[in-house]
């Protein structure tokens, strides 16, 4: 019941700042655009290779729609620390297991709410720039990619919802955060020595479940990579959970 | 009623606070005195649960603060170091304070108005001066109409006016028959408002004791003394083996007597008396004394 209250609490927090509202929508915006962008520029083109991948093409804005992930999930954790909010949080709700709770409730039903709408209007979009190569939901793993593309950054916020708790520092977190998603991953994933150690990292293998077709180079098969993605975001929370209970606010 | 039982404090081989025990009673308001970094913030963090104490324990209302169902409809707390988001407004700050105790929309409104906030209810906090902000403090604290007050320097950056408010604000809440803990640095505005003191120095207890008794007990021997007749005054009382000394202001300051014992002499031999009085702030004096080099922290 109480953490009914708390809940409340979290989304009457979301809803009187600007910041959160304007970075989900960012992401929107950021991920329909991008994606519209190449499909348009190159769609053509990529559609007549032989290892096209609709999904992978579609959806392609994801990769910069991190970043919004990122500072969404990041202004809901660390953000209370750095404005120093997080007293009075915890005054209000002591229960340090609860707060983050309905934190991760509250974070988690804000991505997801605009990450499947995002994710339907990105195919929609795209596919509709690419006339007779289009596929639509009805075709072979299309529904699956779709509701991939709106989970995977769903999950991967949940991730870096935990580590913001625990960096406790909103600068420090967007500091690795950003540039490790954005940059460090794809990077690792292209060195052929890294790279059945980099699938296995949290937007590697979430991505897997956003193609349409099993690379070789990929160990398991899209259920597996949200699962790998989910687990962890399961850890980052628990980690955070943990530290939440025995430091000091 | 506030319970600490052994409050212990340490980082690393630091202690903040040093085996704190006390009862804080509900009726009267009580000053927590110390110098800077002699443990009131830590002591005021560990009663709401925001530090882990080393050893011993807090309790409030008999529990401890995290097992208290909805803690703000029991316990009120201002505390230094909390914060409002600038960004929201000063009626969604309380809002959302409100929401997470299933406290009514209602009542937000009710403690903007106690506070003298209604007009800046819909501006953002970014906006307000240090004394609104704390008067926006002090309502989150009344948000639950709670029984137990904490209050960490409340009357930081209010102005004369915001600080006789406060003063009546935390009488009236005493005489409601609530717990009312204030820490302060403004001895003044102690002397005024409070009934009871607890003093801190090195995170230990050095006082636990009614504000008169304190000054009786600590306060300043000497007296200042003004006449018409000072070498009169100074000759008798030479006589009588009181120590004095002539002020370039032409005052006496006495020691080692009291008023009584000072005017009953000067009555008997005809001296008038212009003045006398203790010749500090009684309860600074006090304080400084008993908090001093050897006693408090030197931070």
């Amino acid at each position: 019941m109480t953490l009914l209250a708390a809940v409340h609490a979290e989304w009457t927090k979301v809803r009187t700042v600007r910041s959160l509202p304007v970075a989900l929508l960012a992401y929107a915006v950021v991920v329909i655009g991008v994606s519209l962008g190449v499909v348009a520029g190159m769609g053509a083109g990529e559609a007549a290779t032989p290892d096209y991948d609709a999904a992978l093409l579609a959806f392609y804005g994801l990769n910069f729609g991190h970043v919004a992930v990122i500072v969404v999930a990041v202004l809901l954790t660390a953000g209370e620390y750095s404005r120093q909010t997080v007293h009075p949080s915890l005054v209000a709700v002591p229960r340090r297991g609860r707060f983050l709770a309905a934190k991760v409730v509250v974070g988690t039903a804000l991505v997801l709410a605009v990450a499947v709408p995002t994710a339907l209007l990105t195919l929609a979009g795209t596919q509709a720039l690419l006339g007779s190569a289009a596929v639509g939901l009805g075709d072979p793993g299309v529904l699956r990619a779709t509701l991939a593309a709106a989970l995977y950054p769903t999950l991967l916020a949940v991730f870096c919802m935990g580590v913001g708790m625990l960096l406790r520092d909103q600068v420090a977190a967007l500091a690795l955060l950003v540039p490790f998603f954005f940059l460090v991953t794809p990077v690792l994933e292209l060195i052929p020595g890294l790279r059945d150690v980099a699938v296995f990292l949290p937007d590697r293998a979430g991505q897997v479940a956003v193609r349409l077709h099993t690379r070789p180079i990929d160990q398991f098969g899209p259920g597996t990579g949200l699962a790998v993605l989910a687990l962890w975001a399961l850890a980052g929370v628990l980690l955070a959970w943990w530290a939440l209970r025995r430091r000091d606010a | 009623m506030i319970e600490a039982r052994g409050l212990t404090k340490r980082h690393g081989t630091v202690s903040a606070v040093d085996g704190l025990t006390f009862e804080v009673a509900p009726g009267r308001v009580t000053a927590f005195l110390g110098r800077n970094g002699a443990g009131k913030s830590t002591t005021m963090r560990m009663l709401v649960g925001l530090d882990r104490p080393t050893a011993g324990t807090a309790r409030i209302a008999g529990r401890a603060y995290e097992e208290l169902a909805e803690p703000m409809r029991t316990v009120g707390a201002l505390l230094d170091s909390s914060a409002a988001h600038p960004g929201r407004t000063a009626r969604d700050h309380l809002l959302w304070l409100a929401h997470s105790n299933r406290i009514g929309a209602r009542r937000v409104d009710e403690v903007l108005d106690t506070v003298e906030l209604s007009g800046a209810a819909r501006r953002r906090v970014g906006g307000f001066s240090l004394g609104m902000r704390q008067r926006l403090g002090i309502a989150a604290a009344l948000l639950g109409d709670p029984a137990v007050l904490l209050l960490d320097e409340p009357a930081n950056g209010l102005d004369p006016e915001g600080i006789r408010w406060l003063r009546t604000v935390l009488r009236s809440l005493a005489a409601d028959g609530r717990t009312v803990l204030v820490s302060s640095h403004l001895m003044g505005e102690v002397a005024r408002t409070a009934d009871h003191l607890l003093v801190i120095g090195h995170g230990r207890l050095l006082a636990d004791t009614p504000l008169t008794s304190f000054v009786t007990a600590h306060g300043p021997q000497t007296l200042r003394v003004r006449t018409p007749r000072p070498q009169a005054l100074l000759d008798l009382l030479a006589a009588e083996g009181v120590a004095t000394s002539r002020q370039p202001d032409g005052a006496l300051h006495v020691s080692g007597a009291g008023e009584e014992r000072i005017g009953g002499l000067a009555a008997r031999h005809g001296i008038p008396l212009l003045e006398l009085t203790p010749e500090e702030d009684p309860l600074e004096e006090a304080f400084l004394r008993l908090t001093g080099p050897a006693a408090g922290s030197s931070r």
